[in-house]
């Protein structure tokens, strides 16, 4: 994974007259090609400490480096031309086309027409935006246009680190699931170490590879993978943060893959009556889940079954059952609050799992999920 | 808008003063037999005196000149003073009172002044001028002001340099309002430039002063009517110009789509 660590050591502002400073002594690094997300209540510095990234605030006293080299070691517009940037408000030049406000980096760079025509189009078809809209003017675009818009304009010169400063602030709730959700893609395709600053923990959670919880006054509490954040809060401080539903938040985060399965009430089609009879008892469900050569094929219900081992005397096996189609099963990647749906609506209290090409995994219970949190 | 309202206050100003001077000289009764075969207008004046075109064209070109002449020194200047302001923020309380003050010497008075120590033209010119600093100054560092901080911030996000942000963003940003300015500093200029009349510079108000003089309405009617169009002509020429110059600034309303 290519991209640029950012390394804040020791990085302090104040401002002139305010007694205590706005960000106390800071270090944390920013990994490389990774989403860090900045979060904490209003004061606690988060778009200070994002804004002196790029310089648009100057630190009273510490270091930062991008990459290893120090930010103060360019000047201060090649810096900001290095960084992509995008902000709550948007701030598209209102005079300027669409096409020529993502091309501004460009320009600026003083890019020939061809290579900058191109790369408008590609950004375009990167972010979702009509080729269509790319002559209109800011005004004429609903704000989550706008704000991809944004997004395209701080990729234009495809810079390794993007700075993001509440960039889903100003939209509705369903245009910001959208553009979260898009967001993530988008960083599947371009790995660029980001730096994103919210106060709202579900995005942070959603959309961090690491969080980073700060104090008033820039005082870090505690940096995380966002599920452990949530199973191992390091302090009241975060716990109370984070909220009081982070059982409930982790759901959405982990996945099937890390719960450690069970077999499961499933059988393979060729499996002798006696062992049918063993799956059935063992369950103490109505049903059994019935896999050929290792993929699961459908279920079957115990009346069919019973049926079945009667017609053939005992002797035979499921070979004439009739399978009902698994409607709803897991994949190892659905997430737990998927599981939980499941298990919540299904005729029964297990969920099955098995690959895309139907090779089975095996079954998650409500105790497999409270066992994996727990874990 | 504000112009508009000037461009009407300059009507009635002009219809007040051809009133009140047919008013007076009906009531004198001075004239009254000069009144009985002296309408108020009379159009073989216009229609069939030869030399009536030649001689109006003459008069508002000298009128046009008057009033380019200042703008055009206004614009200099109030760009020079507003980037003052934008630079030393401590200059803005100053600057807005000295030009403030330029604005409320009576224009006659002003005249009168200049001309004894400057050639007739030079003394109209710096006289108009001076009357559009504030306009222009005002409207220069409010559309600046006025520039949405968001773009501001952008800019300067994405790498742009001072200068860079000023040509680019602000003073784009700030063109109706700027445009807006001018128009107005325009309007008005052309209803002041009747006052260089006085002082044999010519323009639509000679024939006013005329008129007067001769208490001749024709005259008067034709003077001030001139004025009254060439105002209003320049007021939408310069609404076009910027119609032209910021089509972003009137385009449709975002249509409310998700998505």
């Amino acid at each position: 994974m290519s991209g640029t660590a950012i390394e804040l050591q020791g990085v302090t502002k104040s401002f002139p007259g305010a007694e205590v400073p706005a960000v106390a002594p800071l270090d944390l690094i920013l990994s490389a090609g990774q989403i860090t997300v900045l979060i904490g209540p209003s004061g606690c510095g988060k778009t200070t400490t994002l804004r002196m990234i790029n310089r648009l605030v100057d630190p009273t006293d510490g270091v930062i480096t991008i990459d290893g080299v120090d930010i103060r070691q360019q000047s201060l517009t090649e810096l900001r031309r290095s960084i992509g940037y995008v902000i709550q408000q948007v701030g598209l030049f209102p005079h300027r086309t669409i096409a020529q406000n993502i091309a501004t980096v460009p320009k600026l760079l003083r890019w020939d027409k061809a290579r900058t025509g191109a790369r408008v189009a590609e950004l375009a078809e990167l972010v979702g935006i009509d080729p269509s809209m790319l002559a209109r003017y800011p005004a004429e675009l609903s704000g989550g246009q706008q704000q991809r818009v944004g997004v395209a304009r701080a990729l234009a010169a495809d810079p390794p680190v993007l700075l993001m400063d509440e960039p889903f602030g100003a939209v509705d709730p369903i245009v910001r699931a959208h553009l979260q959700d898009e967001l993530l893609a988008l960083q599947a395709r371009v790995h660029k170490t980001i730096v994103l600053v919210t106060h709202d923990i579900d995005e942070a959670v959603l959309l961090g590879d690491r969080v980073a919880v700060l104090n008033v006054g820039g005082i870090l509490e505690q940096v995380a993978a966002p599920d452990d954040l949530l199973a191992d809060p390091a302090n009241e401080f975060v716990a109370s943060f984070v909220g009081n539903e982070r059982g409930i938040k982790r759901l959405s985060l982990a996945t099937v893959s890390e719960l450690a399965l069970e077999p499961g009430p499933v059988v393979e089609r060729s499996a002798s009556a006696h062992e049918v009879r063993e799956a059935l008892a063992t369950s103490g469900l109505d049903w059994l889940g019935v896999t050929e050569g290792g993929r699961l094929q459908g279920w079957v219900r115990s009346e069919a079954i019973d049926a079945s081992l009667a017609r053939n005397d005992g002797v035979a096996t499921l070979a004439d059952a009739p399978l009902e189609p698994v409607l709803a099963q897991l994949r190892p990647s659905s997430t737990l609050r998927a599981a939980l749906e499941l298990i919540l609506t299904a005729r029964s209290s297990t969920a099955l799992v098995a690959e895309a090409d139907g090779t089975y995994l095996g079954s998650v219970t409500l105790e497999t999920i409270r066992a994996g949190l727990a874990a | 808008m504000s112009t508009s309202r000037r461009v009407t206050y300059v009507l009635a100003a002009v219809v007040l003063v051809v009133f009140g001077v047919w008013a007076a000289n009906r009531i004198s009764g001075l004239s009254e037999p000069t009144q009985a075969t002296n309408p108020l207008f009379r159009w073989e004046y216009l229609f069939e005196r030869q030399r009536t075109p030649t001689e109006l064209w003459e008069r508002t070109r000298e009128h046009l000149g008057l009033t380019v002449v200042p703008v055009v020194l206004g614009i200099i200047l109030s760009a020079a003073l507003s980037a003052l302001i934008l630079r030393f923020g401590w200059l803005r309380v100053g600057v807005f009172t000295f030009t403030g003050v330029l604005y409320t010497i009576p224009s006659l008075a002003l005249f009168a002044i200049l001309v004894t120590y400057n050639s007739n033209w030079t003394a109209a010119v710096i006289a108009l001028t001076s009357y559009t600093l504030l306009i222009l100054t005002r409207n220069i560092v409010a559309g600046i002001d006025a520039v949405p901080q968001a773009a501001l911030d952008a800019a300067d996000g994405l790498g742009m340099s001072r200068i860079q942000r000023l040509a680019k963003v602000e003073i784009p940003l700030a063109m109706p309002v700027i445009l807006t300015g001018i128009r107005v500093a325009t309007v008005t200029v052309v209803g002041l430039v009747g006052i260089s009349a006085v002082i044999q510079l010519g323009g639509l108000a000679t024939y006013i002063f005329d008129g007067f003089n001769r208490d001749y309405t024709t005259l008067l009617v034709l003077g001030t009517v001139a004025t009254v169009v060439l105002a209003v002509a320049l007021d939408l020429a310069l609404r076009g110009v910027e119609w032209l110059a910021t089509p972003w600034a009137h385009r449709q309303a975002p249509r409310q789509v998700p998505r």
